[in-house]
């Protein structure tokens, strides 16, 4: 089975050379994954749509000018775009909104206000809750985006054993976090 | 869960459409022998586990279409956008609504009046101002009055 990261550097010098079939395989094999992950950073389907395809737009009008991994680059343009996002909802929020919303929920994350359908959403959600920051995020490039330990350390700018420690302390967990979304349930 | 964990196990690995996602993800959380089984799996067995679990995600992400977009001109995008159109249609109905508003306005028009035959009073006239005068009569024992304005040479109109 090849590796996420084995699947771009195949098709990364094809789309250099304008190979629009590459670019299309590429695509369709990885925005699944991606599209998870952006929707855990942002929380609703319609701006996960926008922000995907503007960042494989990018991908593909700057594929002559990326020097980093292109995976990197692509991960980058992605977090940047859901910033944005971030940073438009909150010029629309009111102040009155604002304050409201953190009168109601003093942690707020735009993840936790949206209504989860889906058992693993839920369980992402429940991840964020109760893993730290680091460890949260780390989890969520292993399990979306199928990074290996060294991609995620490159990526986050920590050693490999710390991605090592914060995956296997997260899957010792599982059986607790299963348990306890099943008993909501119940 | 009315699902067998040979049934569960089979479908993780192989991503088979055995059974929906959904069942299958619900039974791994309430089975501890599954829970035990999937401690076991690699990690990258794992990592595909949850993709599987996540399942297709609902986003309408179409390379060729991006393709296109990014073959487009700066005009073409534009176009495309509907900017062109939108600014287009603005222009037009603006011109629109200033020229209905113009034609609007009261304009100041000439009107003459013949007096043909009255069978009622002859009408009265009186000069109201050195520049104005007024003309009384009935038609039909409606009372109508006409003003006149005079020019220079002491003629009305």
């Amino acid at each position: 089975m090849k590796t996420k990261t084995a699947e771009w550097d195949a098709l990364w010098s094809r789309i250099q050379n304008d190979d629009e079939s590459a670019f299309e395989v590429l695509v369709s094999g990885v925005k699944d994954q991606y599209a998870w992950w952006v929707y855990l950073q942002i929380g609703d389907w319609e701006n996960v749509q926008d922000v995907l395809n503007e960042a494989f737009l990018r991908l593909w009008k700057n594929r002559k000018h990326i020097r980093t991994h292109p995976q990197h680059w692509f991960f980058r343009t992605l977090h940047n775009l859901c910033m944005d996002v971030h940073r438009k909802r909150g010029r629309k929020h009111t102040f009155l909104e604002k304050w409201r919303k953190r009168k109601e929920s003093p942690s707020y994350e735009s993840i936790e206000h949206v209504e989860f359908e889906h058992d693993m959403v839920r369980f992402f959600a429940l991840l964020k809750k109760r893993l730290g920051e680091q460890e949260y995020m780390v989890f969520t490039l292993f399990a979306l985006l199928g990074y290996s330990y060294d991609e995620i350390a490159r990526e986050l700018g920590i050693s490999a054993s710390t991605v090592r420690s914060h995956v296997h302390h997260v899957r010792k967990k599982l059986k607790t976090f299963w348990k306890e979304i099943a008993g909501e349930h119940a | 869960m009315g699902v067998k964990c040979s049934v569960v196990r089979e479908a993780i690995l192989t991503a088979g459409d055995l059974y929906d996602r959904k069942r299958i993800y619900r039974h791994v959380m309430s089975c501890n022998a599954c829970q035990e089984w999937f401690d076991t799996l690699d990690d990258r067995q794992f990592q595909e586990s949850f993709l599987y679990f996540l399942g297709p995600a609902p986003v309408e992400v179409h390379p060729r279409e991006i393709l296109v977009r990014a073959s487009k001109t700066w005009v073409e995008r534009l176009v495309s956008a509907g900017i062109l159109m939108s600014f287009l249609v603005l222009t037009v109905v603006g011109t629109l609504s200033l020229w209905t508003k113009s034609s609007r306005e009261i304009k100041p028009m000439r009107v003459e009046y013949v007096f043909e035959e009255v069978d009622e009073e002859p009408p009265l006239v009186e000069s109201v101002s050195p520049h104005m005068t007024y003309v009384a009569f009935q038609i039909e024992q409606t009372d109508v009055l006409l003003f006149f304005e005079k020019d220079n040479s002491g003629g009305t109109h």
